[in-house]
């Protein structure tokens, strides 16, 4: 007997007229002591499983068949108030979201929400409950948790609140612990901490965990066993291991071709999965991925959906086509897979397109009624960077570190408290606004969030032609449709769609419009702000190659602000991580993932998981312990010192100056120093 | 063209907004055909049947001046159109721009606009509308303006709370990076993205300024009478309430219907005009 066993799940929400299947004939057990991954992009049904499975599915869903078997009982047959299910929710089965910002409740201690889920769930007496709570938070990793535990949730930062809604989740010794994207919102660095964190309450307290997740990497770093789900349906599950070595099902096989991984060569093109993620309203009777499948055949087209059966031992595949078919067919993909060697951009030294010098970015801190200035926040602490025509210049950094003040800056959005940005030699600070908005046609961007970032009571065409009518690039409307049709085109959409709006498209789509737009002013510069950290994974590949396809075209220059290493590797030529609004260390982007430097680059090379287990067994990596200092407290010596396990005495007194450690390779580290 | 087609269309894709489109089409109708309309002059009094009850002659009855209440009624359309829809119209206007303008430039411009805007209205506005009529005289013109006037610093808290909250949006900064000026973003980004909250606003300010013009004639610095208007007819009917219901209720009715037409037509087209509900059927 399985500890949890799913058998036949269907979930459909029923809005519109249209039943939406989220939830499709699912199947699948667990057992203690495993961690399982469920891997999908978002709609997949990857989280709506686990909800049913806990009865939290809300209106209009519904649960309209299958049985969960929870140590044999079928706890469907449970009504959804009912003492036995409250019983299960949280004292049986925990779970912890994405956002551990709104799961906290902000007017009540922690130490009062833990005690009450202890209470609630047992009956300890408040003093018990009280010493277990405090237990708990120090076995999550919370420092001085006997002080901290009368502390509210603001208090706190991200990642220490997610700690707290692990500790929260565990207060009821759960047998079953399902994680949500529960590092998704989190840096790198500290999601890995936090991961690490939970494989071991799992390995040491015999728990059984269920990983929801889009990250492949994750997945691989993690898992035991990967239930992949696409469409509201498991399409192949399997040891993790034998998943990511020989995918059985064309979507985990086209899915891994087409993220990026941090040991690429960089010469390696991704192949995107075209098209977009399924309409579940409409019932096609079909394979759900078929009609993006490359390797469909007529088979697909008849046969009706595929069932899960087993090819091997314990590896299970939804596909018509037989499994030695596949591999064939996969081998052969493999080999007309034009290597595209991308010319290498000859670095000219002499034609840099924008020089950024020693900027700072101060922010006033006020206190009191007077409003008497206090302290500066140094958001950008004499940042350097330049950027050489026709290249991309990656900007790597956790959430705070001044990346995208940085953007802003070069932009001219804000005033900067002190230094030089020059583009074409142009000195930007010293412009008139006049000639500033004559500037803003030769730079655009590109932003990260596609649906915040378009006017949605603008049509398509209205937001692309905004750029051509306000710099008066075309006149007449005859010539700006043109000229709009034409970037639509650019960037592989139809011009038909212009007079949409833009909810009418997906994310990707979305993007795409955004692109066309910053394309629109003609520039030359574009900066790019985590252009493809909001995009589902099997669509991200088709904006990176679009990206670069227009590099190459347009002979653009890149500024490529991201979060995510193994992306930026990719696409930039060279990479400047910063820490707490200063340069730590630039480096051609090969070099810099080979030879790191500086402690914090390993770090956080190290904490970004690869998509394949074998890889991620013989990584050797830093481990990073806490959290980045408040810009308010910035240590008088390096920034990283407090978190660094190679920090010298030195390096608690002093600042270390970005120095030039060999040809095309800086550092500000001590260490490297002699 | 095509986009005011496919409005009327989305518009009137639920059959509520076509009853209330017409139910206000009829009061419209009303104010402008009165003369024809009204079986008696409004003030034409026949003292003998004061207070007389519903008949042939006087269909809804008739009030202490043995006026006819229908009659009065029908004229008293056209007080409480023009009042309604003139003051909504200043208070929108004024206000709205205040308010974006507030919103978007914050700082200085903000601290200013909203501080006046405060200072001027803590003055209770009957007490504004009793001085300002004394100064100007009471006609329908200056009532509407008062009226108007009073709700600008309404209309100009909620824009601009409105303004703060899209301007946090990315493509808002799309159009600072593209170069767009500050009267573009204003009217072709935020202005089309905050107007749902100011038909909604206008809707309801339609029926509370028809109440305020009942309570200022109410007051005497109103519409004077013997000029029918709504609001005056159920004050002066509120005294015989017990024996002659209908010398108030019937206008009363009427102000009910106006504004719940008017508010139903208000999320119509609120509805319409938003372009992520299309083609969802209510």
């Amino acid at each position: 007997m399985h500890l949890l066993e799913v058998r036949d799940l269907q979930t459909v929400f029923q809005t519109d007229g249209k039943k939406i299947r989220a939830v499709n004939h699912v199947s699948f057990f667990t057992d203690p002591g495993e961690i399982v991954a469920f891997v999908g992009e978002s709609g997949s049904g990857k989280s709506v499983t686990q909800m049913s499975i806990l009865k939290l599915v809300e209106e209009p869903g519904k649960i309209v068949g299958g049985e969960v078997l929870y140590k044999g009982r079928n706890i469907l047959a449970f009504d959804d108030d009912s003492p036995e299910m409250r019983k299960i929710r949280g004292g049986e089965i925990g779970m912890i979201f994405q956002e551990p910002m709104t799961s906290l409740n902000p007017v009540i201690t922690i130490g009062k929400q833990i005690t009450e889920m202890i209470t609630g769930h047992s009956d300890s007496s408040r003093e018990k409950a009280l010493e277990k709570a405090i237990a708990l938070l120090k076995s999550v990793g919370i420092p001085d948790a006997e002080k901290r535990i009368n502390d509210y949730p603001h208090q706190f930062s991200g990642g220490m609140r997610q700690r707290i809604m692990i500790a929260m989740a565990m207060a009821a010794e759960p047998k079953i612990l399902i994680a949500d994207e529960a590092t998704t919102a989190l840096d790198v660095t500290t999601g890995a901490q936090i991961l690490d964190m939970l494989q071991k309450i799992v390995r040491t307290g015999n728990v059984q965990m269920t990983l929801i997740t889009h990250n492949l990497g994750v997945a691989a770093r993690y898992a035991d066993r990967i239930y992949v789900m696409y469409g509201g349906r498991i399409l192949e599950s399997g040891d993790a291991g034998e998943i990511f070595a020989n995918p059985l099902h064309p979507y985990t096989y086209s899915l891994l071709k087409a993220v990026p991984r941090l040991d690429d060569d960089r010469d390696r093109t991704f192949v995107p999965i075209e098209g977009s993620p399924p309409d579940l309203g409409a019932d096609t009777g079909r394979c759900v991925f078929y009609p993006r499948c490359k390797f469909r055949s007529e088979k697909c087209d008849k046969a009706g959906e595929p069932d899960l059966l087993e090819a091997r031992k314990g590896h299970h595949t939804a596909c018509h086509i037989h499994p030695d078919e596949l591999k064939a067919l996969f081998l052969s993909a493999e080999k007309n897979e034009k290597r595209q060697v991308r010319q290498r951009k000859s670095i000219s030294e002499d034609n840099p397109v924008l020089t950024v010098e020693k900027i700072d970015k101060h922010y006033p801190v006020y206190k009191g009624v007077l409003r008497k200035k206090i302290a500066d926040v140094k958001a950008l602490d004499g940042v350097s960077i330049s950027l050489y025509e026709g290249q991309t210049l990656g900007i790597v950094g956790e959430s705070g570190c001044g990346k995208t003040t940085l953007a802003k800056s070069i932009l001219r959005l804000h005033d900067i408290t002190g230094g030089s940005i020059r583009f074409r030699g142009m000195d930007l600070l010293h412009t008139g606004k006049r000639q500033i908005r004559s500037l803003r046609a030769e730079m655009s961007m590109i932003f990260q969030d596609p649906y915040l970032s378009l006017d949605p009571r603008q049509s398509v065409g209205s937001i692309v032609a905004e750029p051509i009518i306000v710099h008066r690039m075309r006149k007449g409307k005859g010539a700006i449709d043109e000229r709009v049709d034409e970037l639509l085109r650019l960037v592989g959409l139809d011009p038909s769609l212009k007079t949409r709006m833009p909810h009418e498209f997906s994310g990707g789509q979305r993007q795409r419009i955004g692109i066309a737009r910053a394309l629109a002013s003609d520039p030359s510069l574009i900066i790019c702000d985590e252009p493809i950290s909001a995009l589902d994974v099997s669509i991200q590949a088709q904006i990176i190659n679009l990206l670069e396809g227009l590099q190459a075209e347009l002979g653009l220059s890149y500024l490529f602000i991201a979060h995510d290493l193994s992306v930026v590797k990719h696409i930039s030529d060279q990479i400047a991580v910063m820490y707490l609004g200063r340069i730590v260390e630039v480096s051609g982007s090969e070099e810099l993932y080979n030879n790191p430097l500086h402690p914090y680059t390993q770090a956080l090379l190290g904490a970004i998981p690869i998509p394949d287990p074998k890889a991620e067994r013989d990584r050797k990596e830093l481990k990073l312990q806490g959290e980045p200092p408040s810009l308010l407290k910035r240590p008088p010596g390096c920034d990283f010192a407090g978190r660094c396990p190679m920090a010298m005495e030195k390096c608690f007194r002093e600042k270390p100056e970005l120095k030039v450690v060999d040809k095309k390779h800086q550092t500000a580290c001590f260490l490297r120093e002699t | 063209m095509e986009k005011i087609m496919s409005f009327l269309k989305n518009l009137f894709d639920r059959k509520i907004v076509i009853l209330a489109a017409a139910g206000t089409l009829l009061f419209i109708g009303m104010a402008i055909f009165a003369p024809l309309l009204a079986p008696y002059d409004p003030n034409r009094q026949d003292l003998m049947s004061s207070l007389a009850k519903p008949s042939a002659k006087y269909l809804l009855g008739t009030d202490l001046h043995g006026r006819d209440i229908l009659s009065r009624i029908i004229f008293g359309t056209r007080i409480s159109m023009v009042i309604g829809i003139l003051a909504v119209f200043i208070g929108t206007i004024i206000g709205s721009l205040l308010g974006l303008i507030a919103g978007y430039f914050g700082g200085i411009p903000d601290l200013v606009i909203m501080r006046i805007l405060e200072a001027v209205f803590s003055i209770p506005r009957i007490i504004l509308a009793i001085a300002l009529g004394a100064v100007y005289g009471n006609g329908l013109a200056i009532l509407a303006v008062i009226i108007g006037f009073s709700t600008i610093p309404g209309y100009a808290r909620l824009i601009r709370g409105q303004v703060f909250q899209v301007k946090q949006n990315d493509f808002i900064a799309a159009g600072e990076v593209i170069g767009v000026s500050s009267a573009r973003q204003i009217l072709k980004h935020i202005l089309p993205n905050v107007i749902s909250p100011i038909i909604v606003m206008m809707t309801q300010n339609i029926g509370s300024a028809i109440l305020t013009e009942a309570s200022l004639s109410f007051l005497g610095v109103g519409i004077n009478p013997p000029t029918a208007t709504w609001g005056g007819m159920v004050n002066d009917g509120r005294s015989y309430l017990l024996t002659s219901p209908l010398a108030s209720l019937a206008p009363g009715v009427c102000i009910v219907i106006l504004v719940i037409c008017l508010n139903i037509l208000g999320d119509g087209v609120r509805d319409a005009l938003d372009p992520r509900l299309k083609g969802i059927t209510h």
